[in-house]
């Protein structure tokens, strides 16, 4: 099971590598973009400056730095879908990442795959987890569009993958799961809330849609108290920031035989992307060597050393894998 | 004709009337969850859409599907099956009832796994809200002249206002594309296509998600835990409003965040942009009692 990790810029990819990364990924929001649809219209789906690189250019720098390493680099073309105005500029985009050297794209609209496999016939190319796969027949139907790897959706109980890979199994793909940082409390590609995380023209930075605290009214039939009780769970996200993590989930992915374990978090900083791949290297290696109960013990100890706090079922990826189940 | 008028209203009642040509084409469609909801409605609707759009465990059962086909069939109503994003239980599930349309009933897919799954003989083809992607933030009309003109023209598109889109559409056997009555105005345009659009109104599709807020929501065990649980469909019985000065007001159903827009384009306006349904989706389309 590989370790895929994010890079933001050039000279975070050799610290990782040494940390235990085996697959990097990242997004490129070259100024020409920028300036005809901003970061909110990035051409992947992480909207702050911060998380992308600037350039083509600091693209083949990393590639350069990883290639010795045997290590690929991916890069997202993820947005929701692109318009008959940005398509021939993302083609473009997905030619220059190839003669950087990207390993693989990531993409989410289904046009976009059927577009790059007609140009590009041996690009590699890895399904979004912006384009949510539910299902085996969705499995099917995007490997015969031209995918070699599903990102899964964070949306799914580890039950649910292990039958998935058997299915992937088959059809000779590839599954990759989400395995550390920023659960979406909503699924990403059924997600249309925008994330205005950096300044555009005019438009001031704004709160994510999905932790702004509402004032909630709850309606129905039922008794005032149980109404309260269920106008506080629908606040639940508002506090829930950022401690998220799935390593109890490994042994059973090793198990099931997913190839690559996702690291989210293109936009932090390169000390807390170490830490984050040098858990999941650990826990990958406990994973082969120890029973699941004292797994997930070791696991617990792996997320306090990194969150300074012990989990709870609101940061737990795959609550079922694990002491969250219902 | 009335350049915004609102959903549900009554053409009849319209000072000026639209151009015959126009006000014969659009087709209103009622999106339910259970028949007996059809009673006080059925007048004025020409097509029922039946089923679950965003949550499989809302999946009707056979012998309702059964029952809502035979009410259209009585009442010479098209028939309109939707089904959600699926799982593989899902899946099965709702094929059984794919099974049961005839093939000049509709099915609204809205995962592209039930496109392999499908037999020969299918059912008409609509690509729903969740294939035809928009960009459905209900803030997005407060962009407008502080982004770029181009960007803001990509904010009223759809995922169908691209040509690469359309081809994959109809390949895949699909003939019509459904689309939200965006606040910030629609951008797609189907005329030039063989696509036609519906459009739903007056709730917009923003979000949904597996992770159910209102799944065991009074239940007090369940505070501050949050996973795909098993649920007791609380879903129908409790409903939310969620208000934020920057957001404006959202409503939670069940899984799902819709926001409300009551101005429509005239028929004329959608009809040019080859838009020629409108589905009415009260929240009933969630409510099985």
């Amino acid at each position: 099971m590989r370790i895929l990790s994010p890079f933001s810029n050039p000279s975070e990819v050799a610290p990782l590598i040494q940390a235990g990364a085996d697959e990097l990924y990242c997004g490129v929001v070259p100024g020409e973009w920028e300036k005809r649809f901003t970061f909110i219209g990035s051409v992947n789906l992480r909207h702050d400056r911060l998380a992308n690189l600037p350039s083509f250019k600091e693209l083949e720098e990393a590639v350069k730095i990883a290639g010795p390493h045997q290590v690929p680099v991916f890069v997202a073309f993820n947005a929701h879908f692109y318009s008959r105005a940005q398509c021939p500029a993302v083609l473009k985009q997905v030619e220059q990442a190839l003669s950087a050297g990207a390993e693989s794209l990531i993409i989410s609209d289904p046009a976009l795959i059927t577009a790059v496999k007609e140009k590009f016939p041996d690009a590699h190319v890895s399904l979004s987890t912006a384009q949510p796969c539910f299902n085996s027949q969705s499995l099917r139907f995007f490997k015969r569009l031209g995918a070699e790897r599903v990102v899964l959706p964070r949306h799914l109980s580890v039950q649910e993958i292990t039958g998935l890979a058997r299915e992937a199994k088959k059809l000779q793909i590839e599954l990759e799961c989400f395995v550390m940082n920023v659960i979406c409390p909503f699924i990403d590609g059924l997600c249309t809330f925008q994330h205005i995380v950096e300044p555009s023209q005019q438009l001031a930075v704004q709160p994510l849609a999905c932790r702004v605290a509402y004032d909630i009214e709850v309606t129905g039939s039922e008794k005032p108290e149980k109404k309260a009780v269920a106008g506080a769970h629908v606040r639940i996200w508002n506090d829930a920031y950022s401690s998220d993590c799935g390593l109890c989930a490994l042994q059973s992915f090793a198990k099931a035989g997913v190839a690559s374990v996702k690291i989210a978090g293109r936009a932090h900083s390169l000390e807390k992307k170490i830490a984050d791949v040098a858990a999941v290297k650990k826990a990958v290696f406990l994973a082969k060597k120890i029973p699941p109960a004292r797994f997930r013990e070791e696991c617990g100890k792996l997320y306090f050393d990194l969150f300074h706090k012990t989990c709870q079922c609101i940061n737990c990826y795959y609550p079922s894998a694990g002491k969250w189940k219902q | 004709m009335k350049k915004h008028a609102s959903i549900g209203e009554n053409a009849a009642t319209n000072k000026k009337k639209p151009r015959a040509a126009f006000r014969e084409k659009i087709e209103k469609a009622l999106f339910i969850a259970n028949v007996g909801q059809l009673r006080p409605w059925e007048i004025g609707f020409s097509r029922v859409y039946f089923g679950a759009e965003l949550c499989e465990r809302l999946l009707p059962s056979e012998k309702d599907l059964r029952a809502a086909k035979k009410f259209c069939k009585k009442n010479k109503m098209g028939f309109s099956l939707v089904t959600p994003f699926l799982t593989d239980p899902g899946i099965e599930k709702a094929l059984r009832l794919v099974r049961l349309l005839s093939p000049h009933d509709e099915l609204v897919v809205n995962d592209y796994g039930l496109l392999p799954a499908l037999k020969r003989k299918k059912p008409g083809l609509v690509a729903g809200r969740l294939l035809n992607r928009q960009y459905r933030d209900p803030r997005i009309p407060g962009f407008k002249g502080k982004v770029p003109k181009d960007f803001f023209t990509h904010l009223t598109q759809s995922h169908a206002a691209a040509d690469g889109f359309r081809q994959l559409l109809q390949r895949n056997g699909f003939e019509r594309v459904e689309l939200d009555n965006l606040p910030q105005g629609i951008g797609t345009d189907l005329s030039g296509s063989r696509l036609r659009g519906s459009l739903y109104a007056p709730f917009t599709f923003v979000a949904t998600t597996r992770l159910c807020l209102s799944a065991n929501c009074d239940n007090i065990s369940f505070y501050n835990k949050m996973g795909i649980f098993p649920c007791g469909r609380e879903c129908q019985r409790y409903q939310f409003t969620l208000s934020s000065p920057g957001m404006g007001t959202l409503f939670l159903f069940g899984n799902t965040v819709f926001a409300k827009n009551q101005r429509l384009p005239s028929e004329e306006q959608l009809l040019r942009r080859g838009i020629n349904r409108i589905v009415v989706n009260s929240p009933l389309q969630l409510f099985q009692k």
